[in-house]
């Protein structure tokens, strides 16, 4: 990290702990987990939404390392991120590099405030790791497009604003990955049907959206016609490396270096001391990332990398906690985990997401093995 | 700086690539120095490099080769007797440095006794260079007694009782323990250089053998091995990077950890991916699985350093991990 950031990082870690004193939210490093409309609003308000967007889209021209030290420091904390999270991270990025200058005027700025939340639109439910054979169409009517299809596992669906939905467009052009295009859905108006889908927690995150005869206009359309593909592998960069990726479970490490507490034993110090040097490597590769995105590099395998050891590393928190500080495995209930076997016993049902979401760990490794040169 | 590093990069290349391996493995068989490159070495300057970036990446590119010279001993006793502002010598260098002083002693009037186990070099070393807790003693290696022994991959690892010696220079104020520090990350460092070719050799080993038809690494378990393999010698190399530009307990004890267990796992995959060719003493690819095998060990596994940072971080407490792991501790 270059010098200069430190008074950007106790900047963040002192508006952080203001902002738990004033209205405590449940902290869980997740960043799946907290959707709170007033943080993110009062995030928006420090300037720390849309960082590295030009001024004139309501951006604040910073660096990615310094919107890395600002993401990194809100998840350390637990904050609770996700409302704003992926319009941040890649929504917004999509429309800078590809969406219609209208489309840039319109939302970037509401992004930027903090008051406009995005889901991603990819999988379907015969389309999992294998984006591409995507069925939803999009058919040119007189006004637009016609929409026909459905999209699941849209996190927050039903209370974000916007969607940004990878669809086909033209069946008969050769290849896989040709004819795909990404559309903006209106999630609060269009005429489209949000079904919940409650996961095993109980929470409802996730949704089936489906679109009947959902007729959009033309200017919905971001980017070029057929261009998706391309489109949402640029989306994946940014989505792949960040630190998100191996802090979901930071808040079981810290709470097992508390329950340790004094007098550790061998195997306690030596799991702890394993953990670190995991985590602090695997930042180091989540930095040069950024550094690489900030250069204006694709770092694809890259990013893979860092995303399937960082996934790995989040399961291992909870799979060496355990192993080390036995707890008999207690009831989850969602109001906040208050002692440590709560804790344990609402990680251990959240891990088994880590190595799915974003793309799995068989995907990753195949993009890597890819970069090798070996596909 | 990177230009440097380039510059570096390609004529440790040429020193290395320029010498018959052959030969020259031949000779380290039979626990000798290959004079020649060694002297090579000396008149480029490499083996008095500056610690730590321009050292650790000397280390890094020599130890894609598989010949083993007493380069990081060298370096790091040559970094020490500037630091102390005496003169270098020229010859090989080694050290040994103990935080206690149960093996070796260093008296007020300047001798030194005991004996220590497993010196790198001893047998071709000039000098030995003693550290015990907080005191340097320069050593002539011709006064001691030196017994052979090595090290699994064959290196000089010899036993010396240093017979109530009389020391060429005492020097005071230094620690053991940041020597020990010290020789961890050129450990890390020589162990990433021997990854980056362990990667690259599989990488080229699964494209060309053939089995059922077409090349072993168009199946889909060979892929997945050689993912982890490369994410191993890209974490190890991410935390070399990272300690010798920001060198602390912390960085240096997280990238030796990390080394020593891609080392483990590296050479395993390697081994499993060539099968029985790897095996022979004929194919190089035991030079390099040996010497990770050495080196995870030596200066400290990963048990070692993870055990040191997990006492550091329970008596920091909890809160203390994330402004450590950043390393923006207010």
């Amino acid at each position: 990290m270059p010098e200069g950031l430190d008074d950007l990082r106790t900047e963040v870690r002192n508006f952080l702990s203001a902002s738990y004193a004033d209205d405590p939210w449940a902290r869980n490093s997740d960043f799946g987990v907290g959707f709170s409309p007033k943080f993110s609003k009062e995030l928006g308000e420090k300037g720390w939404i849309g960082m590295t967007w030009p001024k004139k889209y309501g951006g604040h021209g910073r660096s990615m390392l310094e919107r890395y030290v600002v993401t990194e420091e809100l998840l350390a904390a637990g904050a609770p991120v996700f409302a704003h999270w992926i319009a941040d991270r890649q929504s917004g990025p999509l429309l800078l590099r590809f969406g219609s200058q209208e489309l840039r005027k319109k939302l970037l700025p509401l992004i930027v405030s903090g008051q406009c939340y995005f889901s991603i639109g990819m999988s379907e439910a015969d389309s999992g790791s294998d984006l591409a054979s995507i069925r939803t169409k999009a058919t040119r009517n007189n006004n637009g497009w016609r929409l026909n299809g459905s999209k699941i596992w849209t996190s927050n669906a039903h209370r974000n604003h916007y969607m940004i939905a990878l669809c086909r467009t033209n069946n008969k052009e050769e290849g896989r990955h040709k004819g795909l295009s990404q559309f903006l859905i209106d999630l609060k108006n269009d005429n489209l049907v949000i079904n919940p889908i409650i996961n095993m927690l109980g929470e409802h995150e996730f949704n089936e959206v489906v679109f009947e005869d959902t007729d959009i206009d033309a200017y919905r359309l971001i980017g070029n016609e057929g261009d998706g593909w391309k489109q949402v592998t640029s989306e994946l960069a940014y989505e792949r490396s960040g630190p998100e990726r191996f802090l979901s479970s930071f808040h079981i490490f810290a709470s097992l270096v508390n329950e340790i507490g004094e007098h550790p034993d061998m195997y306690q110090k030596e799991a702890i001391g394993r953990l670190t040097s995991r985590l602090w490597t695997l930042r180091q590769m989540s930095v040069a990332v950024a550094g690489m995105l900030d250069a204006g590099e694709s770092p694809e395998v890259e990013a893979a990398i860092v995303k399937n050891l960082g996934n790995n590393f989040e399961q291992e928190v909870v799979s060496v906690a355990r192993s080390v500080m036995p707890v008999q495995s207690s009831e989850y209930i969602s109001s906040k985990g208050v002692t440590f076997s709560d804790l344990m016993a609402e990680a251990t049902l959240r891990v088994p997401s880590f190595t799915l979401r974003g793309g799995t760990t068989e995907i990753m490794k195949s993009i890597i093995a890819r970069g090798l040169g070996l596909r | 700086m990177s230009e440097q590093l380039n510059l570096i990069t390609a004529s440790v290349e040429r020193l290395f690539s320029n010498s018959e391996v052959f030969d020259l493995q031949m000779q380290l068989d039979s626990g000798k120095l290959p004079e020649a490159l060694w002297n090579e070495v000396e008149s480029s300057g490499f083996s008095q490099a500056e610690m730590w970036k321009t050292a650790v990446h000397i280390l890094r590119i020599a130890a894609r080769f598989p010949i083993s010279i007493p380069l990081a001993e060298t370096i790091l006793a040559a970094n020490l007797l500037r630091g102390a502002g005496l003169v270098i010598p020229s010859g090989v260098l080694s050290f040994v440095a103990k935080d206690c002083k149960k093996d070796i002693v260093i008296s007020s009037c300047g001798k030194v006794s005991g004996e220590v186990q497993l010196v790198p070099w001893a047998r071709q070393a000039e000098f030995i260079l003693v550290i015990v807790q907080d005191k340097l003693a320069v050593v002539e290696k011709k006064n001691c007694n030196v017994k052979l022994r090595s090290n699994i991959a064959g290196e000089p690892r010899d036993d010396v009782n240093f017979n109530n010696v009389n020391a060429v220079e005492i020097i005071d104020g230094i620690s053991a323990s940041c020597v020990l520090e010290q020789a961890a990350l050129l450990r890390s460092a020589q162990i990433v250089g021997t990854l980056d070719t362990v990667l690259k050799i599989t990488i080229q080993y699964v494209s060309e053998r053939q089995q059922f038809g077409r090349p072993i690494s168009k199946f889909q378990s060979i892929q997945h091995h050689m993912a982890e393999l490369a994410g191993h010698a890209a974490s190890a190399s991410a935390a070399l990077v990272a300690a010798a530009r920001n060198p602390s307990f912390i960085s240096i004890a997280s990238s030796k950890a990390i080394s020593s267990e891609a080392a483990t796992r590296s050479a395993a995959i390697a081994h499993q991916a060539f099968g029985a060719i790897g095996f022979t003493a004929e194919h190089s690819l035991h030079r390099y699985s040996k010497a990770l095998w050495a080196w995870r060990d030596e200066y400290g596994d990963e048990s070692y350093w993870n055990r040191k940072l997990g006492s550091y971080f329970v008596k920091k407490g909890s809160g203390m991990i994330w402004p450590n792991i950043v390393g923006a501790v207010k």
